[in-house]
């Protein structure tokens, strides 16, 4: 039960005239249980903005609201309203400490809510097998390194560690990318079923329109650090009016539809 | 003994930033920048030097005064010699004047030569850069090729045997030191068979022995860092695709490989020179060579800390000022090592 | 002195997320302990422990079997050559130089390993800084670091034994102290890199303290090569407190070490040479002994690949012909049981498992499958591209009517120069990384210019016009100009056009376009696909497509095989594809995976269940 607004962010690298302004502006709200798809090419701005929000990078301008608390160089009691948002990286492989157990990872996040200050080992070790359980992982795998488990039980893990630190926002920033598309479905059913079962927040990052347009509610359209249309996923993908999400949504391949039909010119 | 077990040599190769086309300005611009911003941080580094050398002196507890004079020095004639040296003033005037004689280039006079610093220095330093530069030039005209070939014939599990004679013979030559290589050379060429003259520096001859002590261990080092450097680069795609135009394997390794491990070699010739500098001074002291390190180790044994305090800042300043050479040279081989350079 | 241990920075990191074996699923761990025993018990682990132990032994017992012996004058035998009493001679003063040197073992073991541990500690504690404080102070030390790099260790050395004088205690503090920045550097990278990782991004986020983070997840990470370079530098060490008691400014009498001796003995050495080669063998054995102890630790950690052999190659592997989908009549590519090996473990595994297809002149041939099914290796094999220790067999792999196949192998380079030429000009291929698949160092212009240059017959100055047109050709704007660019200068769409356009350079029969657009956006992708399509047309050029994207398969070629572990299950036209005639389950259930543009929103995604198995063995095809 949280939302998550961006009002007029601006995120840029660097200082001086080798500056690069990533996000300029960007307004844009995330309501309370709903998901929200942002799309756009690579550079577009789509995932500073996410990391933005948890400070991986500091936005230089405008406010980043989670339930109205700006969290933009959050300190104190701001510091731990941004922790009830979480974010799951793209990269499988570097997203888990690859010398600690998936068990001793998700435990870590426990342990930072505070939930395992009871220094029960049992009650702990439950805590975690219920995370494993619900990413539909075998809770005996708890102590199985990274490295033992496929690219999509790597995703769910992360999944898990998220959760476990209860969030009420979740960012999911391209978690699908790297994986097979055999995997992928395993992923984004698991994401949707979280989100119904705990009523989470979620801001999906992705470049792939057909996965945001059956698992989002509402869709962003980045270019160049902008949102440029915004509105219901399926209305925005399906009739899309900025000329930017046209030609993202017509260079989109389809099974059946040749790429460069009778009348295209080359 | 500069460990550098800087692992990430490789500079040549990997994707880099893509700079697609807006933001690419020029290449004259850049590099004035770059080189403006090195030049910034080389006059920090002689002033982190200088001040560190200054400090050392100084602050560490013992009196290099009463070192110098020894136990039954007169306290009375200790302290006049301090005053004299202006070691007495306050910490901050003497900081003020050591900079204004370097400045000036007065750092006073030896204790042990009574002759000024500056004049030493300038008698003794053609001979260390001569033997330092000789051997910089000999082990990178070893090690680059003998690196590539070696890991030509041995890449992708080739040829075990080749690969374990190199790894071998590459490490031993390796960990043997300077000092025992110039040992055993002076054995075998002075000792043994007369060849070459192993004091002095008089005719070309005289060159051999100390530039071959001083740079086998060094190139045997170096041989094996490019050989993993070569290999790394014959993984890259652009091998590949390089293959895929059906090309010799002399082309492929000299054209299309060996230009990307310019940047790496380089980057290795700037920490094997500081090596090499420090390496002279263990040679010229086996090799009677009359240059920096014979005075240094000279001055440092007889307590003349004003000599062995310059010759020291001298080093310093050798190895900063070829390292920014260097640098230069690898901005202008490749424009990209300059961006990630901030 | 110096460099002496540069002998091992090639230990590097080679993480623990190291790429993966030839388009392999991740192989499972191999247990670490495991590792190290095995390492342990190889020759050079056992050669290396017997090393080790030996220098322990002496430095340890020494001075208490060799002390009196070393101390004992022989007034009879002042500088005496070897005899059977005094194996290494005497000393100036009548003294057994052999016991000598074993006594001296302690002294110059203990300085380096003092004075290595002080470097590594020290080190490591600066290292650390920049990753747990604040970005400035970091930045600071950083700098600090750089400057104190630049300054040969052994001159820091000797300016602190100016004002510390000489001595044991004062070498091992300027040698541990000169050692530092190089500890600290390294432990600087070390902790950059894994900071820059995930990981500790998903911890900051969660809240989790910097000293947290320091201790599970930075310190775990960079443990390794660290331990490995303290040992490289423990040899350093010697070597430098060596070399600064040869040049008197270290060990002072009574005590002596190696380097004192050796100073003593190099004014001998003209009529008694034993002592300097004792001495000289005794610091190369030490010295040998921490490098090999080094090698066997990165080994051991997994830092390090064993040079070892493989176990021999078993040709079990039957090449015999699955069925063949489409037969052509003069197909541009024909395959007959096309099978690649490639090492993993100690033992092999079979990637592409004797897969058979004909290319027609012209057509434009999708090849799907997702990571690990051995479709680039595929395309790899029949170009002539795969070297050892990669072993590609195959009973016929003809391209453009030439065999390329000898003696049942298609060898990793073309056996003639009219080969080469052949697959040089009429054959092209597109890489799937553009931004690592041209060389960074060579102008774009002179790397689309060298096939004229290397098989065309074109002079320099030809090769590099017809470059110049290529590039037009595949419309990049301004062709002259970007001929005189790096691939760096390029976006990532406009360097796969260089790729096409080096393709271009001949009269290429056919493309091979492996995941050319996967790195690219897709309305960068859609324009390249356009260009290809284009070749395909205006030359007749038939394109050999690999992607994982069995929807872009579908949208851009006439006809698809399907690859799965190693094999083409299925060979069908996009039309069959596309109106659900696909026969093998593999094939259907990678069309339901993949997400629909006019699926009903908010459903569940179709998935394969993560040990679902299909079946091996092709379909027959055209039974509609």
């Amino acid at each position: 039960m949280s939302d998550l607004a961006f009002e007029n962010v601006g995120v840029r690298y660097g200082h001086g005239p080798a500056a690069h302004q990533a996000v300029r502006g960007v307004s844009l709200h995330v309501p309370s249980g709903r998901t929200v798809g942002l799309v756009g090419e690579s550079g577009s701005g789509k995932s500073t903005l996410a990391r933005a929000v948890v400070g991986l990078h500091e936005a230089h301008t405008g406010r980043i609201l989670v339930d109205g608390t700006d969290v933009v160089g959050a300190r104190g009691s701001a510091a731990f309203v941004r922790r009830t948002v979480q974010l799951i990286f793209q990269d499988a492989n570097s997203c888990l400490n690859p010398r600690m157990s998936i068990g001793a990872s998700i435990e870590e996040a426990l342990a930072v809510r505070g939930r395992s200050t009871r220094r029960d080992r049992a009650h702990r070790r439950g805590e975690v097998a219920a995370l494993l359980e619900m990413v539909e992982l075998d809770p005996a795998r708890a102590g199985d390194l990274p490295m033992q488990l496929s690219g999509g039980q790597r995703q769910r893990v992360a999944i898990a560690r998220a959760l476990a630190a209860e969030p009420r926002v979740l960012l999911a920033d391209e978690i699908t990318s790297a994986l097979d598309v055999s995997v992928q479905g395993t992923v984004l059913n698991l994401l949707m079923r979280v989100q119904r079962d705990l009523d989470l927040t979620v801001l999906f990052i992705s470049h792939n329109l057909a996965v945001v347009r059956q698992l989002c509610d509402d869709v962003a359209v980045m270019k160049d650090g902008e949102v440029v249309e915004i509105g219901s996923a399926t209305e925005v993908i399906d009739h899309p009016e900025h000329p930017y999400t046209r030609e993202l949504v017509r260079a989109v391949p389809r099974i059946g539809t040749p790429l460069f039909g009778k009348g295209t010119t080359l | 003994m500069t460990t550098e077990p800087t692992v990430t040599l490789l500079t040549g190769t990997g994707a880099g930033p893509d700079s697609a086309t807006g933001t690419f300005r020029g290449r004259g611009g850049r590099l004035g920048a770059f080189i403006v911003r090195r030049l910034v941080r080389l006059a920090y580094s002689v002033v982190t030097l200088v001040t560190v050398v200054f400090l050392m002196v100084r602050l560490i507890p013992g009196d290099p005064v009463r070192n110098a004079l020894g136990i039954n020095a007169t306290a009375a004639v200790v302290e006049a010699q301090r005053e004299s040296l202006g070691l007495n003033d306050p910490l901050w005037t003497q900081y003020l004047n050591f900079w204004k004689g370097l400045l000036t280039w007065d750092l006073g006079d030896s204790f042990s030569l009574h002759l000024p610093v500056t004049t030493i220095i300038e008698q003794r330093l053609p001979a260390t850069l001569e033997l330092a530069f000789l051997s910089l030039a000999l082990v990178l005209l070893v090690s680059i090729p003998l690196g590539i070939v070696v890991a030509a014939l041995t890449r992708g599990g080739r040829r075990p045997t080749v690969d374990l004679a190199y790894t071998s013979a590459s490490g031993l030559f390796a960990v043997i030191p300077e000092f025992l290589m110039g040992v055993a050379l002076v054995y075998f060429f002075a000792v043994q068979s007369h060849l070459l003259p192993v004091a002095g520096r008089t005719d070309p001859s005289s060159y051999v022995l100390p530039v071959l002590a001083l740079s086998i261990a060094v190139a045997a080092a170096v041989s094996r860092i490019v050989r993993v450097e070569a290999l790394t680069v014959f993984e890259q795609d652009y091998i590949r695709t390089a293959r895929a135009k059906r090309m010799s394997r002399w082309r492929l390794y000299f054209r299309h490989a060996l230009p990307n491990l310019v940047t790496s070699s380089l980057t290795v010739a700037g920490i094997v020179l500081g090596s090499l500098v420090a390496g002279t001074v263990l040679i010229e002291t086996i090799f009677s060579w009359p240059g920096l390190g014979l005075t240094i180790v000279d001055a440092v044994r007889s307590k003349d800390f004003p000599l062995a305090q310059g010759i020291v800042i001298v080093y310093g300043l050798i190895v900063l000022v070829s390292n920014l050479l260097i640098d230069i040279v690898l901005v202008c081989l490749d424009p990209r090592s300059a961006l990630k350079d901030t | 002195m110096a460099v002496t241990s540069m002998s091992t920075p090639d230990s590097a990191l080679a993480g623990p997320a190291a790429a993966t074996a030839v388009g392999e699923p991740m192989p499972m761990a191999v247990s670490s302990r495991r590792r190290f025993l095995t390492v342990l018990r190889s020759p050079l682990g056992i050669g290396a422990l017997a090393a080790l132990m030996v220098v322990a032994v002496f430095a340890v017992f020494g001075p208490v079997l060799w002390g009196e012996a070393a101390r004992q004058a022989d007034l009879t035998q002042l500088s005496a050559k070897p005899s059977a009493d005094h194996l290494l001679g005497t000393d100036a003063g009548g003294r057994d130089v052999l016991a000598r040197v074993l006594t001296a073992t302690r002294l110059s073991i203990v300085t380096a390993v003092l004075s290595a541990a002080l470097g590594v500690f020290v080190g490591v504690v600066i290292g650390l800084l920049p990753t747990i404080a604040p970005r400035r102070l970091g930045r600071l030390v950083n700098s600090a670091i750089g400057v104190a790099l630049a300054f040969p260790a052994l001159l820091l050395a000797i300016v602190v034994s100016i004002t510390l004088g000489v001595g044991a205690t004062s070498v091992t503090l300027a040698i541990g102290l000169a050692m530092a920045p190089s500890y600290a550097r390294l432990t600087q990278t070390l902790g950059a890199s894994v900071t820059g990782r995930d990981f500790v991004a998903a911890a900051r986020i969660l809240g989790v303290s910097r000293a947290r983070i320091l201790v599970r997840h930075v310190l775990p990470n960079v443990r390794d090569p660290l331990i490995v370079n303290a040992s490289i530098g423990a040899g350093t060490a010697l070597v430098a407190a060596t070399g600064l008691s040869f040049l008197g400014l270290g060990v002072q009498a009574p005590d002596y070490d190696w380097g004192r001796m050796l100073n003593e003995s190099m004014g001998a050495i003209y009529v008694n040479p034993a002592p300097s080669l004792g001495l000289g063998a005794a610091i190369v054995f030490a010295g040998v002994t921490f490098a090999l102890a080094g090698e066997v630790l990165a080994r051991a950690f997994g830092l390090h690949r064993p040079s070892g052999r493989r176990r021999r190659r078993k040709t079990t592997g039957s090449t015999a012909a699955s069925p063949v989908p489409q037969v052509a009549e003069d197909p541009v590519l024909r395959v007959r049981g096309l099978r690649v090996e490639a090492p993993r473990g100690d033992g092999w595994a079979t990637p592409v498992r004797g897969v058979s297809f004909d290319i027609d002149r012209g057509e434009i041939v999708g090849i799907v499958g997702e990571s690990g099914s051995g479709k680039s290796l595929t395309c790899m094999a029949v170009a002539s591209l795969l070297e050892e220790p990669l072993h590609v067999t195959a009973s016929s792999v003809q391209f453009d009517g030439t065999e390329l196949v000898v003696r049942g192998k298609v060898p990793g380079r073309p056996r003639s120069k009219s080969l080469a030429q052949q697959l040089g000009t009429r054959l092209a291929f597109v890489f799937q990384d553009p931004s690592t698949s041209l060389n960074p160092a060579l102008h774009v212009g002179t790397q689309v210019a060298e096939v004229g240059l290397l098989h065309g017959g074109l002079s320099r100055r030809e090769a590099r016009r017809r470059a110049v047109d290529r590039l037009a050709a595949v419309r990049l704007s301004d062709p002259a100009r970007r001929a005189r660019q790096y691939p760096h200068e390029f976006s990532g769409g406009m360097r796969q056009r260089a790729t096409i356009a080096m393709g271009l350079m001949g009269e290429p029969a056919l493309v091979i376009a492996d995941e050319p657009t996967t790195a690219l956006d897709v309305t960068v992708q859609r324009e390249v696909l356009a260009l290809l399509r284009r070749v395909n047309r205006e030359h007749g050029t038939a394109v050999m497509f690999v992607s994982h994207d069995i929807s872009l398969v579908s949208s851009f070629c006439t006809r698809v095989l399907v690859m799965y572990r190693g094999a083409i299950v299925e060979s069908l036209s996009t039309e069959d594809l596309a109106s659900g005639r696909a026969a093998h389950p593999y094939t259907r259930a990678l069309v339901a995976a993949v997400p629909h543009m006019d699926a009903v929103p908010g459903t569940e995604f179709a998935t394969i269940t993560e040990d679902a198995e299909f079946p091996l063995d092709a379909v027959r095809e055209g039974s509609v």
